[in-house]
């Protein structure tokens, strides 16, 4: 009687076992492939955006506007190419070609193409979990939902101060793209929002078309020549906790030939460009003018036209703007 | 023959028409009355795309304009030009149609002010503005909103043109691209930021 049981035993056990197995690798596995934290999702979400090709219908909305886009993003031959067009006017384009990038504006029949300087190594790759520990920002693990059809992960960004935005993320559970994002102000309204609707990933994508709809000889191109500087005549003596000097780069304004030098900020998150123009260029002054979560401010400074521009509060370009000194003993040229 | 005129108009307007050419569109300007009127509409347009309001100055109000125009003596230049290659004097032609688009344009800026006013609510002012539909009053309401109002609730309204509109998205390019340094979700975001920007 104990043999039978045991040879019952013996060969039920293997089926019970497998039927164990399979259940538990299906409903296990991909939960070993699930980042652990909100740091691990966005870690995930980096390096998605990275090696990921695909094609996304995206809905961005801003001022109570609404704009229709289409996103394609191809790897060919380790050549990363994108291109983002409006699909309602005014029809604008960016194409991404490797470093060469050209801005289409068919409302204005003019093309702006820009170089980016440097490679892949000058990116800078913020350390979120020093962001943590400084207490600049709070990464948390939101709900999961759905996003155009898809489980996504929501990630909560909290700023511990008021110079910058929150934001919410929603992430693919299985590609870790990011599905929607929001910008939020300090009272939880939405500033900006952009929302996948459709998403394309895989064959097929490949085959994307990277050339604008239409462009003809009599468009205007603005070919921009954008040079590293290295001198730090211009000293930023305000600057909120966690934002670091990205870049410092010199430009020649296209309408008057001046330069323009340019100096990006960021704590990895948001980021804060500020513009030095010589000479008096109150004709442009943006003033306050806000786009969405962008906000700008503007001042002269001696022979100086300063304008910060960026993705946090109007306190935060306002502070900065102010902040911007010649340093003593220098002349700016 | 019409698009080739609506052409030149529209390059005269952007400053990128030919001195010669824009010369010879400037004197059939001031002669041609319907090209007057094409041409203060063409400046009243791009005025309201700059600023996101398209209202139209009556034709009463133009011909109000032109009627004065007329009667105006123009004024002598100080310095007796010296030269001799145009027959046309430019000034004289230029300065009674500069004069008139800047009325249009004046008309449109303020009128836009006036829309502007009912974020910044001023009740005397709408009340007597809403109230008429003549232009001219409506200007004299406006006028008197901007007199009465002190200037931390009067919106900021700078005089621009569509190359510094140019510069601000040459800025927001430049952002963007240097936002890439940093990576992540915003990519996105600051490129949808440039579409979808109209160039107001």
């Amino acid at each position: 009687m104990t043999g039978v049981r045991m040879k019952r035993a013996y060969i039920v056990s293997p089926w019970v076992m497998g039927i164990f197995l399979i259940v538990f690798n299906l409903s296990a596995f991909p939960q070993d492939l699930m980042p652990k934290d909100a740091l691990g999702w966005l870690k995930a979400m980096r390096e998605a955006m990275h090696n990921l090709a695909y094609q996304a219908t995206v809905v961005y909305s801003r001022d109570n506007q609404i704009q229709a886009l289409k996103l394609s993003r191809v790897i060919q031959e380790g050549v990363v190419k994108e291109h983002l067009q409006a699909l309602n006017d005014p029809l604008r384009e960016v194409v991404r070609d490797g470093d060469k990038v050209t801005c289409y504006f068919p409302d204005r029949q003019a093309m702006i193409v820009e170089y980016r300087q440097g490679n892949d190594s000058l990116f800078v790759h913020f350390p979120w979990e020093w962001q943590q520990k400084q207490g600049i920002y709070q990464f948390n693990l939101g709900h999961i939902g759905h996003v155009a059809g898809r489980p996504a992960q929501e990630i909560v960004v909290v700023p511990l101060d008021k110079y910058r935005y929150p934001r919410r993320i929603w992430l693919d559970t299985e590609t870790k793209l990011p599905l929607k994002l929001e910008l939020l102000n300090h009272d939880g309204g939405i500033l900006e929002a952009v929302v996948v609707t459709d998403i394309q990933l895989g064959k097929g994508v490949e085959k994307i078309a990277t050339v604008p709809r239409e462009s003809d000889q009599t468009w205007k191109i603005v070919d921009r020549k954008v040079i590293p500087l290295k001198d730090k005549r211009w000293q930023l003596s305000f600057l909120p906790p966690g934002f670091n000097e990205v870049l410092r780069t010199r430009r020649l304004d296209p309408i008057d030939q001046r330069p323009i030098d340019h100096i990006l900020v960021s704590d990895g998150i948001a980021s804060v460009s500020i513009y030095i123009k010589q000479g008096d260029d109150r004709g442009f002054d943006p003033g306050n003018k806000k786009l969405g979560a962008v906000n700008t401010y503007s001042k002269q400074v001696g022979d100086f036209y300063i304008t910060v521009l960026g993705d946090v509060p109007p306190e935060t370009v306002r502070a900065i703007a102010n902040g911007v000194r010649l340093a003593t003993g220098t002349t700016a040229s | 023959m019409q698009d080739d005129v609506n052409w030149k108009l529209s390059l005269l307007l952007d400053d990128e028409l030919d001195t010669k050419e824009a010369i010879q569109l400037l004197e059939r300007i001031h002669q041609d009355p319907e090209l007057l009127d094409k041409w203060c509409c063409y400046n009243t347009m791009s005025q309201a795309m700059r600023f996101g309001s398209m209202v139209q100055p009556d034709k009463a109000f133009m011909n109000r304009i032109r009627a004065s125009l007329a009667a105006t003596e123009l004024p002598q230049s100080p310095t007796p030009s010296t030269s001799t290659s145009t027959s046309f004097p430019i000034k004289q032609i230029l300065f009674p149609l500069a004069l008139a688009a800047s009325v249009a344009t004046v008309t449109v800026l303020l009128t836009k002010q006036w829309n502007d006013s009912e974020l910044y609510p001023s009740t005397t002012v709408k009340a007597v503005a809403s109230q008429s539909s003549d232009s001219s009053s409506r200007l004299a309401a406006v006028t008197s909103f901007t007199e009465n109002t002190s200037p931390e609730t009067i919106p900021r309204q700078p005089v621009q043109t569509q190359h510094h509109y140019s510069r601000f998205e040459d800025y927001l390019i430049a952002h963007s691209e240097g936002s890439l340094y940093t990576t992540g979700p915003q990519d996105m975001l600051s490129y949808a930021r440039i579409v979808s920007h109209d160039g107001r």
